[in-house]
């Protein structure tokens, strides 16, 4: 058996590594460290995979990630080293295991054509595209979607799915879909998370005038998600226009880290007009390092994720992993990220997030008793633990 | 003499229905002789930086047909100066904030020690900057009733709310003067026609194919955020995942306004609006908007801020029930006597739209209920209830 890993998706990623990037370099690194790999990208002009050198491979799965953000010139040297690089020949004894964004590269049809029967292990992140296709950036990821997940049914011989959530979501499509064939093998596999942080190490002064900015004694509660129209802030800012009204500036701080999304122009404008917001009593952060998020982590009162769906949920294992309460939407996979130990709300109802919200800011006692819950009960799993799960049921079953 | 200031020459927009139909029906009834000894128009015009009052006889805008706007429209050219007398009482309830700015008014007013009667819609800007079109229009908004407040000896208010509302703002800004009396003045609304007026063939096109589908719910109001459509839509998205065909269905009537481009696109993508659950119309001409009133199953008002809601009270007075958003005027407008739900409450929205789709028995309840109690105030007694209010304020003769 030859162990084959696509990696096109952190090969062309240069960012830190959030997200499906994350969860596919650190199991990259995993395999990499267990198994012989050899390692794949795509070269989409000539519908073909290519041989990454070792070197290349050691370069996108750096830790820390991202060795070339402050090289301009990292993205077209890489390109070119790709180009350059050997064919790949697929042998019957592959087994090809591609873990990015698929869906965009079309890699299952590609996989079809390169090898006679199923034997690819693949990712299932989230049937987002098909269960709310308005809440995508664009109107083609619903096809591109249904179209991937079909073609993933008749090349995997297993794929791993992020939660159980996704998995249920992934199999009702097929059913839904009637795929005429015995459909492959979902190994639920959840993921882990975030460290605890790294010693408070010194932070650079930018950081820690951010840090104060934020915390100005009063407290802040923080969500930790990209700014998009799936993710449900509207929830908490109407809830912080209600406190604002009633309690002035005696309140906790609302802190939002993420980058600005498609389809949040509207929001965005209407939030930065707010008397809340105006007065400093929300915030909006974006582009952090790991160090500062830690500390965000760390310092918050408790933090929140209202998203209307999720395949998985990193905001919520995260803030867990830092002790920190975190009350979650309970339409998705939010609860099973959570290990069902955090309050769990509809996301659109509104009256109980206003009332679990009040009660998280007034009643220390019962957020030390989540919190209490959360030391004696959490189970933290690292990437190596998710990294074992996956050989064990994908790779090593067979 | 009661004077009517308008517009600065420009008519009014029809989006500002609450004003013109004010100022439209108070002239109607001023201009009878018996009603004041003396009338006289007024409109401030700006030339090279200096603004100047303007005055025009009330037979012209009478013998447009009350239509003021136009009136004043085409006074502008040569209009003689316009002068108050200390027995007159200078009446102004446009958009004062824009086009005929209190400080002016002021000066104009004190000059002669005529006195005053102003206008107090709501107080939106104040509460919810972020949603205005205009950035930093609270703070026009804060100039302009403090104005009010020094150069007014009564404010008519069109709600017990926006009276409310503006009390609470005075109290705040701790003014140093006698704060003038507000004087709640509910608003009229249209009457139902005994025949509903023919249309033309475009229009009944548009409305014969709405018919067509059977029952719906309707929302008219502007699309903007306030307004709250969000909620109508998560609703319908849930309630076609359950029900499929069985949905019922939504008629949005309304422009398209300030910040909802993202829920616009949202809405065009989703499954209920492609299958037709969920239609938006624009364009709408009031022949057709009272076709469409007389034959929807009933309407909703779910906007998170109103100061009074004529809509509620158009639907009432075409017999239809009318379910309305708590926290504002729409309960007042609506006269205690439709279902009311604080406007982000998603399940109680679903609920109850559910129940009013299916349940006939409950929505004829409702709807005896506007038949037996709900008092439609006509335009008439409204303008006489505020030429009461001007008599109020004369001047004492000395």
């Amino acid at each position: 058996m030859r162990l084959v890993q696509n990696i096109t998706s952190s090969s062309r990623w240069f960012g830190p590594a959030v997200g499906i990037i994350r969860v596919e370099t650190e199991l990259t690194r995993y395999l990499a460290a267990r198994y012989e790999m050899t390692h794949v990208c795509l070269d989409q002009e000539n519908k073909r995979f290519r041989v990454i050198p070792p070197v290349e491979v050691q370069r996108i799965i750096a830790d820390p990630p991202g060795e070339h953000s402050n090289d301009d010139q990292a993205p077209g040297k890489r390109a070119a080293t790709l180009r350059e690089a050997a064919a790949f020949d697929p042998r019957s004894d592959d087994v090809f295991v591609s873990l990015g964004s698929d869906w965009s590269f079309q890699v299952p049809r590609l996989l079809a054509e390169m090898y006679a029967r199923p034997q690819a292990v693949f990712a299932c992140y989230d049937s987002i595209p098909l269960i709310y296709p308005e809440k995508t950036p664009d109107a083609y990821f619903e096809n591109q979607f249904k179209r991937h997940y079909v073609d993933m049914a008749h090349t995997a011989r297993g794929v791993f799915a992020i939660s159980k959530h996704s998995k249920n979501d992934l199999t009702a499509f097929w059913n839904r879909a009637d795929v005429a064939i015995k459909l492959p093998h979902v190994e639920a596999i959840p993921l882990a998370s975030l460290p605890p942080a790294k010693s408070a190490s010194v932070l650079p002064p930018s950081d820690q005038a951010t840090i104060e900015s934020v915390d100005d004694g009063s407290g802040f509660v923080l969500y930790v998600s990209s700014i998009e129209p799936r993710k449900n802030h509207e929830v908490l800012l109407h809830i912080w226009r209600d406190l604002f009204r009633t309690r002035g500036t005696a309140m906790p701080t609302l802190v939002f880290v993420g980058r600005k999304g498609w389809g949040s122009e509207s929001l965005l404008t209407q939030m930065q007009r707010m008397l809340a917001f105006r007065t400093k009593k929300i915030i909006w952060l974006s582009d952090l390092g790991d160090a500062l998020l830690s500390q965000l982590y760390a310092r918050c009162q408790f933090s929140v994720f209202p998203s209307i769906y999720e395949g998985w949920g990193l905001g919520v294992s995260e803030a867990m992993s830092f002790g920190k309460v975190c009350a979650v939407a309970n339409t998705s996979s939010l609860e099973e990220a959570a290990q069902r130990l955090m309050p769990a709300l509809h996301p659109l109802d509104y009256p109980s997030w206003h009332q679990l919200i009040v009660r998280l800011i007034d009643d220390r006692e019962y957020r030390e008793r989540l919190e209490a819950d959360i030391s004696s009960q959490y189970q933290q799993r690292s990437w190596a633990q998710v990294g074992q799960d996956f050989c064990d049921t994908l790779l090593d079953n067979k | 003499m009661p004077s009517l200031s308008d517009d600065n020459g420009r008519v009014a927009k029809p989006d500002h229905s609450a004003s013109v139909w004010a100022m439209r029906s108070l002239v109607v009834r001023l201009v009878k002789p018996a009603t004041v000894a003396r009338l006289g128009a007024a409109y401030l015009r700006t030339k090279n930086a200096v603004s100047r009052w303007r005055a025009e006889m009330m037979r012209r805008a009478c013998s447009l047909g009350g239509k003021v706007g136009q009136a004043v429209a085409t006074a502008v050219p040569g209009a003689p100066r316009a002068t108050l007398e200390r027995a007159d009482v200078f009446v102004s309830v446009g958009l004062d904030w824009d086009l005929s700015p209190t400080a002016d008014i002021h000066r104009f007013v004190s000059e002669s020690g005529a006195r005053c009667v102003l206008a107090c819609y709501d107080t939106v800007p104040l509460l919810f900057p972020e949603y205005c079109v205009r950035p930093k229009f609270d703070r026009l908004f804060q100039q302009h009733f403090v104005d009010v407040a020094h150069t007014a000896d009564r404010v008519f208010a069109i709600s017990d709310n926006s009276k409310r509302d503006l009390e609470n703002f005075w109290q705040k800004a701790d003014l140093a003067t006698a704060l003038p009396e507000v004087v709640a003045l509910p608003l009229a609304s249209i009457s139902a026609p005994e025949v509903l007026p023919p249309l033309e063939l475009d229009s009944f096109n548009r409305v014969s194919e709405v018919l067509s589908g059977g029952d719906y719910a309707l929302y008219v109001s502007s699309f903007e955020s306030r307004k709250n459509h969000r909620l109508l839509i998560s609703v319908w998205r849930d309630l076609f995942l359950e029900m499929g065909d069985r949905c019922p269905r939504l008629v949005l009537v309304g422009m398209s306004g300030w910040g909802t481009e993202d829920l616009a696109d949202e809405i065009r993508r989703m499954a209920a609006f492609r299958a037709k659950k969920i239609i938006w119309l624009t364009g709408i001409s009031d022949a057709m908007l009272q076709h469409l009133y007389k034959n929807c199953a009933f309407t909703v008002f779910p906007s998170l801020y109103e100061g009074w809601g004529l809509a509620a009270t158009e639907s009432m007075a075409f017999g239809k029930a009318c379910v309305v958003a708590t926290g504002s005027s729409l309960e007042e407008a609506t006269q205690r006597l439709m279902p009311t739900l604080h406007p982000l409450d998603f399940h109680g929205w679903k609920s109850i739209i559910a129940r009013l789709s299916s349940d006939i028995a409950y929505r004829q309840s409702l709807e005896i209920a506007i038949h037996k109690h709900y008092q439609a105030r006509t335009w008439k007694s409204f303008a006489h209830d505020f030429t009461n209010m001007i008599k109020l304020t004369v001047n004492p003769v000395t």
